[in-house]
């Protein structure tokens, strides 16, 4: 009779070592999973960023001050994202590409990689910056949007054109 | 026997609770559920009132501003066309309104009837299908404008000043982004310098382009030698004074009103390639109407600019005005 009150002891001890085995375990799986939070937080710093940094705080920037210096960039009150659609309006992508690549590269870890996507009127505009993997074997992608538009002298306005900020690990 | 038995199912009992506090602590579907809906709610709200403040705060007024500088310039252009000036300053706010909402007067598009093509994609109805389109493509947010009740008005006041027009708009509308939606009544105002348009009542009255620069003398700093640059530069000029021969704004010249806009009155002197000879003070309003024939029995010709191929006079008021009283000679 002793023996079976020791079993129940034993069976319930093996019983919850199997639980708490099997939930450290799910634990350690989700400890491999990518951070999805920071993925988002970072599409999002990106593209919050970009909308709200005008040109004359970046003009420190060799690449932004050479661009006013050669008038390509004019209106110094732009934000960041405002003058990429600029260019693009203008039809001058590649620069916009540079511009985007010389103001966000260095600040974006390297183990994040990131795409700005404009879509103007139907065209897709797409500025690439991968370090690491393809955007196809992304283990976590997250995207942000934003509406753009802006104005050009008194008598011009363009857009409003989508920009997406994709960011993924 | 009894009790022994009793022990061998308290411990099962124990360890049964222990499994289910572990699983209902670790699979509680509606906790976890609820927890991951915060963030995305404040997610959703925030980009909603992000993109209302954008809206607002710049969106409508970037809108109104080229859409109402485009229209002003239609404007000119489509009494050149006609010929004509306008009748009224009711008729300047209604046929401004309908170029700025929809690019066209009297229910005609002015770029098919009159050949005007500034409006085209510049209208603010075009504007407001735009950011609706894109607010639901972009960010899945409704917006709705009620553009069968928009209002706007153009005017010059002590506000703006003698140098620029102000454009107000009244309009409706909401936002609807699901989990939160706004309804706003809203007026926006943008003020536009008049600068660089060109005079209506120089181009009806002579043909010629006259484009509004502004003196740089004040009231003070007139005497013979700034009224030749005044006159060489075509440049304009606002009394300061209050008194009430002033000249009339550049608004009221859309609708050929020469009386005194004290706020805002601004005005030029007609220049050598426009003198024909007639006995009239030069100032321009007074030369192409009756508004300053009892500004003084006599005009005046001024010594140092009034030549046999120029004959240039003024009123007694604005030799007085212009402080050229040593040079007047009758």
């Amino acid at each position: 009779m002793h023996k079976k009150a020791y079993f129940f002891t034993l069976d319930a001890f093996i019983a919850t070592s199997v639980i708490v085995i099997g939930i450290v375990l799910i634990n350690l799986a989700h400890a491999n999973k990518p951070y999805e939070m920071q993925t988002a937080f970072l599409s999002q710093d990106i593209i919050s960023a970009a909308s709200s940094i005008r040109i004359y705080e970046i003009s420190d920037n060799e690449y932004v001050n050479s661009s006013i210096a050669e008038e390509s960039i004019t209106n110094m009150q732009n934000t960041v994202l405002e003058q990429v659609g600029e260019f693009c309006y203008r039809g001058m992508n590649n620069t916009a590409g540079n511009f985007t690549e010389k103001v966000f590269l260095r600040t974006i870890p390297k183990e994040y990689n990131f795409q700005l996507l404009i879509i103007k009127d139907g065209d897709n505009i797409l500025f690439n910056y991968t370090k690491g993997r393809n955007i196809e074997k992304s283990r976590v992608l997250i995207s942000s949007k934003n509406i753009i538009f802006g104005q050009i002298g008194d008598s011009t306005m363009w857009g409003p054109y989508m920009s997406e900020v994709r960011a993924w690990q | 026997m009894a009790i022994k038995s009793k022990k061998g199912v308290f411990f099962t009992f124990m360890a049964i609770l222990v499994v289910a506090v572990l699983v209902l602590a670790f699979s509680s579907d509606v906790y976890v559920s609820s927890k991951n809906e915060i963030p995305v709610v404040k997610s959703r709200v925030k980009t909603a009132d992000s993109y209302l403040r954008n809206l607002e705060g710049s969106y409508l007024k970037s809108s109104l501003y080229t859409s109402s500088y485009n229209a002003l310039n239609s404007l000119i252009l489509y009494m050149v066309y006609e010929d004509d000036f306008l009748d009224s300053e009711s008729d300047l706010n209604a046929k401004f309104k309908e170029v700025v909402l929809n690019g066209s007067i009297d229910g005609k598009n002015i770029n098919t009837k009159y050949n005007i093509g500034l409006m085209e994609e510049n209208s603010l109805i075009y504007r407001l299908d735009k950011i609706e389109e894109m607010s639901e493509y972009v960010l899945h947010i409704a917006t709705d404008f009620d553009k069968e009740n928009m209002d706007i008005v153009i005017f010059q006041s002590d506000d703006t000043g003698p140098w620029k027009v102000g454009v107000s708009l009244s309009l409706n509308f909401s936002v609807d982004a699901g989990v939160a939606s706004w309804n706003r009544t809203k007026t926006v105002s943008v003020t536009i310098s008049i600068l660089g348009f060109d005079d209506p009542l120089y181009l009806l009255k002579s043909g010629y382009p006259h484009p509004i620069k502004e003196t740089p003398f004040n009231d003070t700093e007139w005497n013979v030698d700034t009224l030749k640059e005044h006159i060489a530069d075509a440049t304009y000029r606002h009394e300061s004074n209050k008194s009430t021969e002033h000249s009339p704004s550049y608004l009221m010249r859309f609708y050929e009103s020469y009386s005194p806009s004290l706020c805002c009155g601004i005005e030029s002197m007609i220049n050598q390639t426009l003198a024909d000879g007639r006995y009239k003070s030069y100032v321009d309003y007074c030369f192409w109407s009756n508004a300053c024939d009892d500004y003084g029995a006599w005009l005046y010709n001024i010594t140092g600019i009034t030549t046999p191929s120029y004959p240039f006079k003024l009123d007694a008021y604005h030799v007085a005005q212009y402080n050229v009283t040593d040079e007047a000679t009758r």
